[in-house]
């Protein structure tokens, strides 16, 4: 499958008081067409920075390195003229909460058509595009409600609008950070089909941001599992699920609840995530590693193909032979 | 909106009254009696009370203050007891010198504060930010009046470029204009950048630039309409200051408007001016927190919704 977007060892490290802050380290991963990534992880494990550094909307205060390859194009060189023209055309993004994704005092039609009126200058077309686009985000009532203010609807609502706001521009990637974390489960339920649908419709690629593995099951073709900056694991969803290797993934899988024979509690992990100020030595995942052996101390794993698709970075021997 | 206006306009009338009582009030609670005060202690009682009965301070006090009311609504506000003429007519001529002199300074404020401030949030921290927060740092802790003669000094003295006093041209005004609005584009400045600096980490400025708008688009669409709400409500509330005028300033440079009134009418215990002047404010204080707050229900829908009661 052709690829869409790369990532070529992007680090990013954040300009704290006491040095840099390294949120993501050495990262790489493609998502190719029509394909379903997700990324996976603990809070504050670097996942969200990952997107909002594709999207190049960091806040400034941080130092980026590496690639990001976007369509044969490194997005890190382009210049805000040129990136202006890749956001909401190549590459959507819609967020978390989408209870303050959308500005107040614009009614939120309007927050669409803004969006669609930069390829399309009828204000006639513009409207009947967003009309259709709120009917395909399965908004009910759709001439109405884009006249309704953000206040006046409800989250998943909210983020049906956002959704229709990003794909009204047709991109070929969307980035989608917990898009359902804010929402009930119905609602994320709802959200999530549209997703799907939008995929198999319109052929975007989506880069799916969560911690919930129940979402990654439900829509994901391939998963990264992200630990500390670092991809730990990666490989198709299957994979993921039924034969987890890494000790991290595996700890991430024994501690989902399943309907299961075995009664008891859930299993836990113990610490924390580290936060980790300049120079690291070895694997980041080893101070919680029951498998840890002395090199993980010492030296950085590489993320390696494991089998044919399915890459793991460990040193563990017996982690990657055992079994 | 309409329901939520006349309910607000009514509650603006209640105060109005309730003001004026305290302001009527307020007068004949001050020691001395202003007919004592302009008359020598060689005239004759009957005469004193002649007079009295002239300025009607003879009556009871409901009685003064109804006549009082009533001829405030016929444009009288009554004879200064110093110079003898009417108080409206001095009103006539003083209200427009001091719109002209704090309107102008104010919109200064605004043209020039505004866009500093949201530079200075939108570039936070880099040098030009520092450097234009740490100026009106300076002029927010400068004394308007210090400033006056500042530059009165360098521009009326030394530089002979403008005129010292007065406020017959265009030009007379640029002094004290400056003076006034150096310190208030400093506070403009720094509250547009605290307000601009929170909106720009809302998440909707996120979208706005994710679905590909320009920066520029950004900034003004959905920085600023959002941070401007509370900026012009504030404004709007610094309305009443603009009457009361710069009153140091106005002394400073000779020019007749209200602040010098004010201030002269309390010394003199001219308390028809000073009736006059605590009034005028007083409903402009209530006039423009009413428009305030229709403005920011015109602005802001989420406050439209709450102020006619949920339903729309």
């Amino acid at each position: 499958m052709e690829k869409l977007l790369e990532l070529r060892d992007l680090s990013i490290n954040y300009l704290v008081k006491d040095g840099a802050l390294s949120a993501v380290h050495q990262l790489n991963f493609d998502i190719h067409r029509g394909e379903i990534f997700a990324l996976v992880g603990e809070s504050g494990c670097g996942k969200s920075t990952v997107a909002f550094s594709i999207m190049r909307l960091l806040q400034g205060n941080e130092v980026v390195d590496g690639e990001i390859v976007f369509q044969g194009e490194d997005l890190l060189s382009l210049d805000e003229a040129k990136m202006e023209k890749i956001r909401g055309k190549h590459i959507g993004m819609i967020f978390q909460n989408p209870l303050d994704s959308l500005n107040p005092v614009y009614t939120s039609g309007s927050q669409v058509a803004e969006a669609i009126s930069l390829d399309e200058k009828d204000k006639n077309v513009i409207l009947e595009k967003v009309i259709k686009l709120y009917e395909s985000v399965r908004i009910p009532d759709a001439t109405e409600r884009v006249k309704s203010y953000p206040h006046e609807l409800s989250g998943g609502m909210r983020q049906r609008v956002m959704i229709a706001m990003m794909l009204s521009r047709n991109p070929q990637l969307l980035i989608a950070d917990e898009p359902t974390t804010a929402l009930d489960v119905t609602v994320e339920a709802q959200i999530l089909k549209l997703l799907r649908e939008l995929r198999d419709d319109f052929g975007s690629a989506i880069l799916l941001i969560t911690h919930n593995f129940g979402i990654v099951a439900e829509l994901a073709d391939r998963v990264g599992i992200m630990y500390a900056g670092e991809l730990m694991e990666l490989a198709d969803v299957e994979e993921i699920f039924h034969c987890p290797v890494h000790p991290y993934s595996k700890a991430l899988m024994a501690s989902l609840p399943r309907i299961t024979k075995e009664q008891g509690r859930l299993k836990t992990l113990e610490g924390t995530v580290p936060r980790i100020i300049g120079e690291f030595q070895g694997c980041r995942f080893s101070n919680r590693c029951e498998h840890a052996i002395e090199e993980c101390f010492q030296r950085k794993p590489e993320l390696l193909e494991w089998r044919p698709g399915h890459f793991v970075q460990c040193l563990n021997k017996e982690v990657l032979h055992g079994d | 909106m309409l329901a939520y206006t006349i309910r607000r306009l009514l509650q603006g009338i209640l105060l109005i009254i309730a003001v004026s009582i305290l302001v009527f009030s307020m007068l004949h609670l001050m020691p001395g009696d202003p007919v004592e005060l302009i008359t020598d202690r060689k005239v004759p009682p009957d005469v004193k009370a002649e007079m009295k009965r002239q300025f009607g301070l003879d009556l009871p006090l409901y009685q003064q203050y109804l006549r009082w009311v009533k001829n405030i609504f016929r444009g009288d506000f009554g004879i200064s007891i110093r110079s003898k003429t009417p108080v409206a007519s001095t009103f006539r001529h003083r209200i427009p010198v001091t719109l002209k002199l704090t309107g102008t300074a104010l919109l200064v404020e605004f043209l020039v504060g505004v866009p500093l401030g949201l530079w200075a949030a939108y570039k936070k921290d880099s040098r030009f930010d520092r450097a234009v927060i740490s100026t009106s740092l300076l002029f927010a802790a400068l004394p308007s009046f210090w400033v006056a003669v500042m530059l009165i000094m360098i521009f009326g003295v030394h530089l002979k470029l403008l005129p010292l006093s007065g406020f017959s041209s265009a030009k007379h005004y640029v002094l004290p204009v400056l003076s006034i609005a150096l310190g208030g584009i400093a506070g403009m400045l720094r509250m547009t950048k605290s307000e601009v600096l929170d909106v720009l980490n809302e998440r909707f400025v996120f979208t706005a630039y994710a679905k590909g708008l320009d920066k520029r688009t950004v900034l003004v669409k959905h920085v600023l309409y959002n941070s401007i709400i509370l900026i012009l409500v504030m404004m709007f509330l610094s309305l009443p200051w603009i009457i009361s005028g710069a009153v140091i300033i106005e002394n400073i440079f000779v020019i007749p408007g209200m602040g010098g009134l004010l201030t002269q009418a309390i010394i003199n215990q001219d308390m028809f001016v000073v009736q006059g002047c605590v009034l005028i404010i007083s409903i402009l204080t209530v006039l423009s927190n009413i428009l305030a707050d229709l403005l920011i229900a015109a602005l802001d829908p989420r406050i439209r919704v709450s102020m006619s009661g949920g339903g729309n």
